[in-house]
């Protein structure tokens, strides 16, 4: 039915977002400083400048570099690093998965964790349990989570010395960053949560539930949640967002081989191929998610899934 | 197929069957507020006798709403109710959680005001209907649930009701809503049914029919009704007993006809000619000014500011419900009428 519809039009949007991205990448970064003059030693005389230039495709028409970065950008095809000389695809590729690995986790630990204290705040909203509770994660969501980290790293690694600062084998150095980024994530998470099913509590279909004697367990899944959920399922999409965001400086901070650090350190060159890239990688892949948000709430509510006459 | 419908006994049932009287004695309502508490109700008592149908009318803010929803423990988280509510021999108030539930999945159903914001959005009409008579009685199988929510449709007068099971709300125009929710208590096969405003959201012949449908329920089945409504003409034909409230008290009570034709109070009398259908042919008339803010009650009458006949006295003292009709128990909350009588009686 008009699922598939509704699917095409979010490829459109998509596809909207590739060249939007790759756009404004492409100007942007340019807009920044000549890769040329910054790869050079700093003695080098125009004429060494001039050839990286040449060598880097740098001395041609703009629009004709433009075309080049939109046809790269779908076939996937970015070229190769101006610092490193590998070629670009597989560098970004393989930093993603790490990067996945820090985030996946971290918006399901938080979403579980929102739901189950969102949902007891809420239905303990006048005593003191509901309350502190609120009151932690109002605390939690005011420290920046760079500063979660730092505090993560004295306590764990350098007090206890549990964990490695930085770095670390395999599962081991994923353990600060999940937390960092489920911390953050948990504790704005679950005061949405709190505040959606409050609401959902006192709206018409809940009371109707609980007019018709139905057990307080089954109001409260079946009735309420319901009504609460489909504004948290898209701000899970947003919140991957930050989370893919808060990346940049955590991977950075924590040394962590992910896709915040290689975008991070090519900006600072000028690595104008890796950032492209990385940007892309990193804006398809929310939309993507913002889609697949999208597309479970509308399956939830059959209100969006048909047209209103 | 109608006999599924009608309230014979079936096993495991028996003790529900006899429908409770109803009452409310001296009841206060507080609602907890932003700016402090409000009082609501300021001690509110009626009858409805099994069988019955009694109608609360007022103004909206007359607290009619809240003494409908009292009576199955319905009101807003926070509440405070004083006074008595009872159902038949058992205290509404004094009901464990699991003695509330059901009480209200068996014995008493209500129809809540707006039928776009009652139902559940997310689920289809037929699944609202099954859960609703499974909550009733647990013994019902999915498929036997099925086929009482298709009966119960028919019975209110949904057309095509097996196609509409699939059906979610909004995709089912308000008419049909509303007879949605009357099945949806219906299932349940209660004994009381409390109607809060159920014609309010409905175009006139939308709401004569449900009106007429109400009529039905009471007479065949048997249904005690309260059915709180701003409109009269929706009480002429319906209610044998009418509750006039005015800012969270009882004016006026007594027997339709009789407060219709013989109103008391002057805010009953005020309010049957402002009703369209009592003043055919003439300007619509409204009622002066209105009603006092919850908070700021006057320390006499609070109908005292809008009524013609106020007095020094009805600015000072508040007038108490007296009977003003010993057999029919007819009372009223009146200086002015009470004054009458003590005249009355030294004449006699």
């Amino acid at each position: 039915m008009n699922i598939l519809r509704f699917l095409f039009w979010k490829a459109v949007l998509l596809l909207i977002v590739l060249v939007g991205v790759t756009t404004l990448m492409f100007f942007l970064t340019r807009a920044t400083g000549d890769p040329a003059v910054l790869m050079s030693p700093p003695e080098a005389s125009d004429a060494v400048i001039e050839a990286t230039r040449q060598r880097l495709g740098l001395d041609r028409p703009l629009l004709v570099q433009f075309w080049e970065t939109l046809v790269n950008t779908f076939t996937l095809d970015w070229g190769s690093s101006y610092a490193l000389g590998s070629e670009v695809r597989p560098l970004v590729m393989d930093r993603l998965v790490p990067s996945l690995s820090l985030v996946v986790p971290a918006l399901v630990l938080a979403a579980a964790l929102a739901g189950v204290i969102g949902t007891y705040a809420a239905l303990h909203q006048a005593d003191v349990r509901g309350r502190f509770l609120m009151g932690a994660a109002f605390v939690l969501d005011g420290i920046p989570y760079f500063l979660i980290a730092l505090v993560l790293v004295l306590v764990l690694a350098i007090q206890m010395g549990v964990l490695p600062a930085t770095g670390g084998d395999g599962g081991v150095a994923l353990v600060i960053p999940i937390a960092v980024l489920t911390i953050q994530g948990f504790a704005t998470l679950s005061r949405l949560t709190r505040g959606q099913l409050i609401d959902s509590l006192s709206q018409g279909p809940v009371t109707m539930a609980k007019s018709k004697g139905l057990p307080a367990r089954t109001v409260l899944f079946q009735h309420a949640v319901p009504l609460a959920l489909p504004p948290l399922i898209a701000y899970l999409g947003i919140l991957f967002s930050f989370m893919i965001g808060s990346l940049l400086i955590l991977e950075s901070m924590l040394n962590y081989p992910g896709l915040g650090q290689l975008l991070v350190r090519a900006v600072n060159q000028r690595d104008f191929p890796i950032v492209q890239a990385a940007v892309i990688v990193i804006a398809v892949l929310i939309t993507l998610v913002n889609i697949v948000m999208d597309t479970i709430v509308r399956v939830l509510d059959p209100r969006l899934r048909t047209k209103v006459s | 197929m109608a006999s599924t419908l009608t309230p014979t006994p079936s096993p495991g049932r028996v003790a529900h069957r006899v429908p409770p009287a109803v009452s409310l004695e001296d009841v206060t309502v507080t609602l907890p507020r932003a700016s402090g508490d409000l009082q609501i109700l300021h001690g509110v008592s009626f009858k409805v006798p099994a069988g019955s149908v009694v109608a609360l009318a007022g103004e909206s803010g007359s607290g009619k709403s809240t003494a409908a929803l009292s009576l199955m423990r319905l009101l807003p988280w926070g509440a405070e109710v004083g006074g008595r509510i009872m159902a038949g021999d058992r205290d509404v108030a004094a009901m464990s959680k699991e003695e509330l539930r059901l009480f209200r999945s068996k014995e008493a159903r209500i129809i809540l005001q707006d039928p776009w914001s009652s139902l559940h959005p997310m689920k289809s009409v037929g699944s609202q209907l099954i859960e609703s008579a499974r909550a009733s009685d647990p013994a019902l199988s999915k498929a036997q649930a099925r086929e009482l929510a298709v009966e119960t449709m028919k019975r209110v007068h949904i057309p095509d009701p097996k196609s509409r099971l699939k059906a979610y709300p909004h995709e089912m125009s308000g008419g049909q809503l509303q007879r949605v929710l009357i099945a949806m208590a219906l299932v349940a096969r209660p004994t009381l049914l409390v109607c809060d405003e159920p014609t309010t959201a409905l175009d006139v012949s939308t709401q004569a029919q449900i009106l007429e449908l109400l009529r039905e329920l009471n007479r065949e089945m048997g249904l005690t009704i309260v059915i709180a409504t701003h409109d009269l003409d929706v009480i002429a034909g319906l209610a044998d007993r009418l509750v006039v409230m005015y800012a969270g008290r009882v004016v006026e009570e007594g027997p339709t006809a009789q407060v219709m034709a013989n109103p008391q109070h002057p805010y009953t009398w005020a309010l049957l000619a402002t009703a369209p259908k009592h003043n055919r042919g003439e300007r619509m008339l409204t009622i002066e000014g209105r009603p006092p803010a919850l908070d700021a009650l006057p320390p006499g009458c609070s109908f005292a500011e809008r009524c013609e006949f106020t007095t020094a006295r009805c600015l000072e003292t508040r007038p108490e419900l007296v009977l003003v009709d010993e057999p029919s128990r007819h009372r009223t909350a009146c200086l002015r009428v009470q004054a009458d009588q003590s005249v009355s009686e030294e004449v006699r």
